[in-house]
C-alpha cells in the first residue's frame, strides 16, 4: 500500500464515523427556552414550550401526551424547524403537579442528553396556562430566564433551584428543596409568592417571601437584600454569613446556628442609634427564624438541610433514618449577630 | 590536464554562446589570449584594475604571475572547473610561456542592484538596507552588522550542471555546533546536486518536504539575520537570492521577530502577547463559528444564540459550506494581490471589498456574522511573525475547519492537540521544533 492509500484509508473513517450529516444548522433549530409541565386535560401531561426570537416574539408550542417524551416528540412532528432542549433554562411546573409528585418530570430532566441539568426549576401558583402564554412586551426574549439569573433579575428574595438541586433533593437521605413560587404578573412577567416547601418530590406547603428571604440567608445565597428592621428603617444586608455548632447527645442532634449580618443603614427616619437596628433586626430574623423553623417541624421536610451538616458525624443507618428518626428530634436554636458595617450619615445620637 | 588542447575543449564547450569571447589583452606588457564570457565581465574596467595594481612594477612575465598570485583562484583547475569558473565571471587567461590557464578574478559589469531598502519586511523602527542578489554584498552587509571576530563564513559551490554558490554564515562562539556540523557535512555530500530554488536547498539540507510550518526563517534584513545568527542559528546565503535564510527555526519564530528588540521590554512583551493571541484566533475562530453554528450551539449563550440564528436566518448552505466558500474567496483574494503589479492592486482590493463586505451578505449568500469572523480570522492571521508562517497558519485554519465540522468542539481541540503533537515531533538540523533556543545550552532545549 503506498503512503497516499494509507493516508485516505485513515481519513475515511473521519468522514464515515463523524455523522455529520446529522448537523443542523442553528438557524434550523428551535431553541426554546422555557418548558412548561402541567397536567392535561385529556391526557397525563401537557407540555408547553417557550420559543424566544430575536424580533421579541415568543413562540408558544403545546402538546398533550401521557409522557414526556411523547409530547415532545409530537412536538417535534408538528414543528417546521429541529426543536432542541439544549438552550432549556427554565421548567415551570404547575401547582396541581407539585402536589402530585414530580417524580417523573425530575427523572425525564436527568435522563434527557439534551437537556442541560444546570437548568432553573419554578413553579406556577394560579392560572398555569395563562402564566405560559403571558407575554410582557418591552422585555421580550428570554425574560423568563432573565427573572431567574444571577446576571440580571434575580434578588434575593427569589430562591433557586437547579435540576440537579432539585434531582438531588429528591433523592437524598438529608436534604430537601423548596423551589421558588411565580404567579402571573401585572406589570412584569411574573410576581414572586414564596417558596415551595418540597418533600422528597412532592410539594407540602409553602414559604412567604420574607421567610424564603431568611432561607435565603441561611444557605447563604443572600447578597443585597433589603429588609425592613423596624417601622421606618430599612437595611440591606450586605453580608451574611452562617456558623453551626453541632452535637449529637443522647437525646438527639443538637444544632445552633449562628448568623452573622454586616447590613448598611439605608432608611432611618425615627433615627435609631446602631445598637436599636441591630436589636430590631436580631428579632426579626429572630421570629422570621421560629416561623421557618416551626414549619420545618410541622411539615416534617428538612428544607434547611440540616441533615447535610450532620451528614459527616453519621454513620450509614442513621443516614437512612435521618428524614424518619432523628430530623423530628432535632433541637434547633438559631441566633443573629448584627454588625452594622455603613449607617451611611445617620449620626448616632443626633437629634432631629 | 594536457598543456594543449584546454582552449580547444573550452571553445568546443562554449560553442555557438554568443557572449564567449577568446580576447587578446595586453597586460605587463605581454600579449596574451583572454577567455570570458562578455556578458558577466567588464574586460576593460579588469585591465585597468589590474594595470593599477602593476604600478611601479616591471612589466614582464613575473609581474603578470605576481597578479595571478593576487587573483588566481586556484592553480590547475580541471575543465569542469574551469568552465564553472568562467561562469561565475571569472578570466581566464593563457599563461604566455608555459600554456597553462591562470584564471584571474574579474571585475563584473554593473547588472546588480545597488543595496535599497526592503521592500516586503516593514518594519518602525530598525535598520532598512535589505540584502541583494549578490552574495558578496550580503556578506558584506552582515560583516558590517555584525563585527566580531569569530563570524564564520564557508563558501559552497553547488552543482554539476549548474553552479551556484552558497555561503554558510555563523557565530562560532554562539551557534550550536552541532547544526553547523549537520549543515556543512550535507552542503558537502551533496556538492554535485543541483541548487535552483530554495526548496532544492532545504530538501539538501535534510528539511521535511512536507512540513505545515516553515522550517527556516527567511528575511531580507541584515538586522534580522543577524540577530538571528547571535541567537545560535547558522544563516544561508544563497547566490541571486535576495533573503538571507536562518536555519533551523523553532516555535519561537513563529511569534518574535527578532527587531522587536529595538523596542523598551514591555512593548516588546506586549507586541508578542498581540501575536500570540493572533495565532489562537487565526487558527481556531472559522472551526469555532461552525462549531457554534451547527454542531454545538449549545455552547452558545442564548442571547447570543438567537442573533447569531437570526443573521443565518435566509442563508442557503450549512455553515460548513458557507465558511468553506468564504474561505476560498478570501484566499484568492489574498493570493491574487501578492503578485499583482502594485497599479491593479487596489483594484482587487475594491473589488474583494464590495464583494466580502456588503454584497455577498445583502445576496444571502453568508451571514454577517461570518464575514465578521473571517475579517478577524484573517487580521489575526497577518499579525504573525514572518510571511511564511502566516501561510502555515492558514492551512493548518482548514484542517480545524474539517475537524470540527465533523466531531463539534471536541474535533476542536483535537485538532489544536494534533497540532501540537505535529510540533513535537518535529526536527529540523539536530533541532526539535518546540524548542525555545537553539543554542542548546539548557538540559531540555
Amino acid at each position: 500500500m503506498t503512503r497516499m492509500t494509507r493516508v485516505l484509508a485513515a481519513l475515511l473513517p473521519l468522514v464515515l464515523l463523524c455523522g455529520c450529516w446529522d448537523v443542523r444548522d442553528i438557524n434550523k433549530r428551535y431553541l426554546p427556552v422555557v418548558m412548561g409541565i402541567t397536567k392535561g386535560k385529556h391526557a397525563d401531561y401537557s407540555i408547553t414550550l417557550q420559543i424566544p426570537s430575536v424580533i421579541g416574539k415568543t413562540q408558544i408550542l403545546q402538546q398533550e401526551a401521557d409522557s414526556i417524551s411523547k409530547a415532545l416528540d409530537l412536538i417535534r412532528t408538528k414543528a417546521e424547524k429541529h426543536v432542541d432542549l439544549l438552550h432549556l433554562r427554565l421548567f415551570l411546573i404547575s401547582e396541581e403537579m407539585a402536589k402530585s409528585g414530580l417524580e417523573d418530570v425530575m427523572d425525564f430532566a436527568i435522563r434527557a442528553n439534551d437537556i442541560s441539568i444546570k437548568g432553573m426549576v419554578a413553579i406556577v401558583t394560579g392560572d398555569f396556562d395563562k402564566t405560559l402564554h403571558h407575554q410582557i412586551s418591552p422585555t421580550p426574549e428570554i425574560s423568563s430566564y432573565d427573572y431567574f439569573s444571577e446576571e440580571s433579575g434575580w434578588t434575593p428574595n427569589v430562591s433557586i433551584v437547579r435540576i440537579w438541586e432539585a434531582f438531588k433533593g429528591s433523592q437524598s437521605y438529608t436534604e430537601d428543596l423548596a423551589y421558588p413560587i411565580v404567579h402571573m404578573g401585572t406589570d412584569t412577567l411574573y410576581d414572586f409568592r414564596g417558596s415551595a416547601i418540597m418533600k422528597k418530590n412532592k410539594m407540602v406547603g409553602s414559604m412567604t417571601p420574607e421567610q424564603t428571604l431568611i432561607y435565603n440567608i441561611f444557605l447563604e445565597k443572600y447578597t443585597g437584600g433589603t429588609i425592613e428592621a423596624a417601622k421606618d428603617t430599612t437595611v440591606i444586608i450586605k453580608k451574611a454569613k452562617m456558623r453551626h455548632h453541632k452535637s449529637w447527645t443522647a437525646s438527639g442532634p443538637q444544632l445552633k446556628s449562628d448568623v452573622y449580618l454586616d447590613v448598611a443603614v439605608t432608611e432611618n427616619k425615627r433615627n435609631l442609634s446602631n445598637r436599636q437596628i441591630a436589636e430590631e433586626i436580631r428579632l426579626l430574623i429572630d421570629e422570621k427564624g421560629d416561623e421557618i423553623v416551626a414549619k420545618m417541624r410541622g411539615l416534617d421536610s428538612d428544607f434547611l438541610g440540616v441533615g447535610q451538616i450532620f451528614r459527616p458525624t453519621m454513620n450509614e443507618r442513621q443516614i437512612k433514618e435521618w428524614k424518619t428518626k432523628w430530623f423530628p428530634q432535632l433541637k434547633f436554636e438559631l441566633s443573629v449577630k448584627v454588625n452594622i458595617r455603613d449607617n451611611i450619615y445617620f449620626k448616632e445620637g443626633r437629634q432631629r | 590536464m594536457a598543456t594543449r588542447g584546454w582552449e580547444q575543449l573550452l571553445v568546443e564547450k562554449f560553442q555557438g554562446n554568443a557572449d564567449f569571447a577568446i580576447k587578446q589583452a595586453v597586460i605587463a606588457g605581454r600579449a596574451v589570449a583572454v577567455y570570458m564570457f562578455e556578458s558577466i565581465v567588464d574586460l576593460p574596467a579588469t585591465l585597468e584594475r589590474m594595470d593599477q595594481s602593476l604600478v611601479g612594477l616591471r612589466p614582464d612575465i613575473r609581474a603578470l604571475e605576481q597578479l595571478a598570485d593576487l587573483y588566481r583562484l586556484r592553480a590547475d583547475p580541471t575543465l569542469t572547473e574551469l568552465a564553472h569558473l568562467l561562469l561565475q565571471g571569472k578570466l581566464v587567461i593563457r599563461h604566455p610561456e608555459s600554456g597553462e590557464p591562470m584564471v584571474f578574478k574579474a571585475e563584473p559589469p554593473a547588472i546588480t542592484r545597488p543595496v535599497s531598502s526592503a521592500e516586503n519586511e516593514n518594519r518602525i523602527q530598525g535598520a532598512n538596507d535589505a540584502f541583494t542578489e549578490e552574495l558578496q554584498i550580503n556578506i558584506g552587509l552582515l560583516r558590517k552588522n555584525l563585527k566580531r571576530q569569530d563570524l564564520m563564513i564557508v563558501k559552497y559551490s553547488l552543482g554539476s550542471t549548474s553552479c551556484r554558490e552558497v555561503a554558510l554564515v555563523y557565530l562560532r562562539s554562539e551557534t550550536n555546533p552541532e547544526i553547523v556540523r549537520a549543515v556543512d557535512d550535507r552542503l558537502k555530500q551533496n556538492k554535485r546536486r543541483d541548487i535552483r530554488q530554495v526548496d532544492d536547498l532545504l530538501g539538501l539540507l535534510g528539511h521535511p518536504r512536507f512540513a505545515l510550518v516553515a522550517t527556516y526563517v527567511s528575511t531580507e534584513l541584515p538586522e534580522e539575520a543577524a540577530q538571528n545568527l547571535l541567537d545560535g542559528k547558522a544563516v544561508l546565503l544563497l547566490d541571486q537570492f535576495p533573503n538571507a535564510l536562518a536555519v533551523p527555526a523553532i516555535v519561537r519564530d513563529v511569534w518574535s521577530i527578532k527587531t522587536d528588540h529595538n523596542y523598551p521590554q514591555t512593548y516588546l512583551a506586549f507586541f508578542r502577547f498581540i501575536r500570540l493571541i493572533g495565532i489562537v484566533f487565526a487558527i481556531v475562530m472559522p472551526g469555532l463559528y461552525v462549531v457554534l453554528n451547527s454542531v454545538n450551539p449549545e455552547l452558545l449563550r442564548i442571547q447570543l444564540a438567537l442573533s447569531v440564528a437570526k443573521s443565518r436566518e435566509g442563508v442557503p448552505y450549512p455553515a460548513f459550506i458557507e465558511v468553506l466558500l468564504m474561505l476560498l474567496v478570501l484566499e484568492m483574494v489574498i493570493e491574487a494581490t501578492t503578485r499583482l503589479p502594485k497599479s491593479i492592486g487596489p483594484t482587487i482590493t475594491m473589488i474583494g471589498g464590495i464583494i466580502l463586505g456588503q454584497a455577498i451578505v445583502q445576496a444571502k449568500l453568508v451571514s454577517n456574522l461570518l464575514i465578521i469572523i473571517l475579517a478577524a480570522s484573517t487580521i489575526a492571521n497577518f499579525t504573525v511573525a514572518g510571511y511564511l508562517n502566516t501561510i502555515g497558519i492558514r492551512i493548518f485554519k482548514y484542517v480545524v475547519l474539517f475537524v470540527s465540522a465533523a466531531f463539534g468542539i471536541l474535533g476542536l481541540e483535537v485538532a489544536v492537540i494534533w497540532m501540537f503533537l505535529y510540533f513535537a515531533g518535529l526536527k529540523t538540523l539536530t533541532v526539535p521544533y518546540l524548542s525555545l533556543s537553539v543554542k542548546g545550552s539548557k538540559a531540555d532545549e
